[in-house]
């Protein structure tokens, strides 16, 4: 079941310039990496996705359910599940507590969700710290905290907006084993600057740039855009020649 | 929170009568302490939020419910403070009442109104500003009127009666409509501020339903006095079988039988001089010279009883300010006690009520044949009721 941008347009208010103008994009079940450099509108477009912002024009949709109305609303938040780039900590809660309460939040009934929440700082490695108050959490810790969010309610669709910056490299080993789990229906998109290892996680590659695509396509595809003579930073310079440079 | 409210309810009005309406009134004027401090709680609860920018989260649960459940604590704090307020005065009054359903609700209202409306400054205003702010808004808003000489009637607004009502009084219908007016106005600024993609037009136009509410619920009490009550409904006099008729309020019916033994006792004294006596006392208006109006609480005692009934039997008192050396109040005095006198109240009653010069006068009037004694009071009457008519306290040698 795809995901659906149709035709939108954004701008953030008091602001003259649209991020998005008549902006069009599927996004096919399976995992989508969306590089860009920084303003391209990756985090927009990712809440864009999850609705947590709204375009002024177009739609955003998921199968057959319209962000825009509000009979399918609380169908597609349900179904939509997003990391956004800062996670913060609500004081006073401890991870379990927060992951219980975003779960909550996205419709699960309280005693799912305090299950849920377990079974997610499991896949994210943070059993241990569950009655840790998130306040208390290293930044890398609360990312996981904001990980555990999005998986705590099963949702179809995951946008993760820089999920691995601030972790540690065990932790984005494991951050990597957590995406190749996921089922191969789920869609998932991940907003990244890391541009290594993406022939072993990702289907699609994606390249947006001034909100627009540059570069959609397999990950082979992608690659056979970097010269050939440097194959240990392919994915970088490929990525180079789209953008000309400008990261 | 506790100890706070029970110092302040050390400090509410006590009431002799066993009116329920005064009692709740007085009760849940703890609101005064209760709804600041919940307001306050609440807006720290939304600058959590605010903190964590979770308001915004694409949540499923809808926003009223979202709201509800993070403030259900608060809410509940708060309702059992005023249940423990209302406990109190229960305590206090000795004897249980079934708290009055329009100021016990407008207590909750209020309650709401204050914690909802602190939530959603919590969300939309850093908690260094939206907590105290709350707080003092909170206070000022149920506090600041009762300080005010002028006007009067703005107290009324703020949905806490501290001193409403006496026993023939009741709650004014137009206050509690004014009071809840307000509160649906900070209901819904609350609502409005607490879209989720709210827009600065609508921050902007979120004060309109306050001031609306405000205007209108001002309109509604501006011709209230410092008391937000009207004449109590007299259909619910209880009334003895006796004669004379005695019609009392219900609080006070334990005491009709005693009320009414006097004021056959009294009639029956005041007939044999010639004084005209009502067919009926009542605690109600009365109004017209068949029907005598009197008043009195629990902890009345019989001869001040006496005293009320027999000032029931003297018609209004003219209003004759600078006309004349003898007030009519001057007159009425002698002409109770007079009354008083005739109807065995005694000696020592009398001395507390009248002074030695009264005494003297009255004495000398009884003295005289009961003729003379009706001619003079008749006489009296008259100065009582019309501005110059120059009474004859003294009797004619």
């Amino acid at each position: 079941m795809p995901l659906s941008f149709i035709r939108i347009e954004f701008r953030y208010p008091f602001s003259r310039q649209s991020i998005f103008d008549g902006f069009s994009w599927e996004v096919s079940p399976g995992k989508t990496v969306l590089l860009g450099p920084n303003g391209a509108g990756k985090s927009t477009l990712l809440a864009l996705g999850s609705d947590a912002l709204r375009p002024s024009k177009g739609q955003v949709c998921f199968d057959t359910l319209d962000s825009r109305h509000r009979r399918d609303r609380a169908a597609y938040r349900r179904a939509v599940g997003w990391m956004p780039q800062q996670i913060r900590a609500v004081p006073g809660l401890t991870a379990h507590e927060q992951v219980a309460y975003a779960a909550w939040l996205k419709g699960l009934d309280t005693k799912q969700a305090w299950q849920s929440a377990v079974v997610a700082l499991e896949q994210v490695a943070l059993a241990d710290l569950a009655t840790q108050k998130t306040t208390t959490l290293s930044g890398g810790q609360l990312r996981r905290v904001g990980l555990a969010q999005v998986l705590s309610h099963q949702a179809q669709v995951l946008l993760l907006d820089e999920p691995t910056v601030g972790l540690d490299p065990a932790q984005r080993a494991r951050f990597r084993e957590l995406l190749v789990a996921l089922p191969s229906d789920y869609t998932v998109v991940v907003s990244t600057h890391q541009v290594d290892d993406l022939s072993d996680l990702f289907d699609t590659v994606v390249v947006l740039d001034q909100g627009q695509i540059k570069f959609s396509g397999s990950v082979a595809a992608f690659m056979d855009l970097a010269p050939t003579s440097a194959p240990e930073r392919q994915a970088e310079l490929a990525y180079a020649q789209i953008i000309g440079g400008a990261w | 929170m506790v100890i706070l409210t029970l110092l302040f309810m050390t400090d509410v009005p006590s009431w002799s009568d066993p009116y329920s309406l005064a009692w709740t009134s007085a009760g849940a004027s703890a609101i005064l302490i209760i709804a600041p401090i919940c307001a306050a709680c609440a807006a720290w609860e939304g600058g959590r939020l605010r903190r964590a920018r979770w308001f915004a989260w694409p949540h499923v649960r809808s926003t009223t419910i979202v709201v509800l459940t993070i403030l259900l604590p608060t809410l509940v704090v708060g309702l059992l403070m005023i249940v423990g307020a209302l406990l109190f005065q229960i305590i206090t009054s000795g004897f249980v009442f079934i708290p009055d359903w329009r100021v016990l609700s407008m207590a909750i209202i209020v309650l709401f109104a204050h914690v909802l409306l602190g939530f959603a400054m919590g969300v939309r205003i850093p908690i260094v500003v939206s907590l105290p702010m709350v707080f003092l808004f909170s206070f000022a808003w149920i506090e600041l009127p009762n300080t005010l000489d002028d006007p009067l009637w703005l107290r009324h607004l703020s949905g806490i009666w501290t001193f409403c009502c006496l026993v023939s009084t009741n709650l004014a219908p137009q206050a509690w409509i004014g009071a809840l007016l307000v509160a649906i106005g900070m209901i819904s600024m609350a609502s409005v501020l607490l879209l989720q993609r709210l827009r600065l037009w609508q921050a902007l136009v979120s004060v309109v339903p306050l001031v609306i509410g405000v205007g209108v619920g001002a309109y509604m009490v501006q011709d209230l006095d410092a008391f937000p009550a009207v004449a109590r409904d007299e259909g619910v006099l209880v009334c003895s079988t006796s004669q004379p008729r005695v019609c009392v309020w219900p609080e006070h019916e334990t005491r009709l039988e005693e009320v009414a033994a006097l004021a056959t006792e009294a009639s029956m004294a005041w007939r044999q001089v010639g004084v005209i006596v009502p067919d009926e006392f009542t605690e109600g208006a009365g109004g017209d010279r068949g029907i005598g109006s009197f008043g009195f609480s629990m902890e009345t005692d019989r001869y001040t009883l006496f005293n009320s009934l027999s000032r029931s039997v003297l018609p209004p008192v003219a209003n004759c300010e600078g006309q004349g050396s003898v007030s009519p109040r001057e007159v009425q005095t002698y002409l109770v006690a007079w009354l008083n006198s005739v109807a065995g109240m005694p000696a020592e009653a009398l001395v507390a009520r009248a002074n030695a010069q009264i005494l003297d006068t009255i004495a000398t009037v009884q003295l005289l044949p009961l003729e003379e004694q009706q001619i003079w009071f008749e006489r009296n009457l008259i100065a009582l009721e019309q501005c110059g008519v120059p009474p004859q306290l003294e009797p004619l040698p």
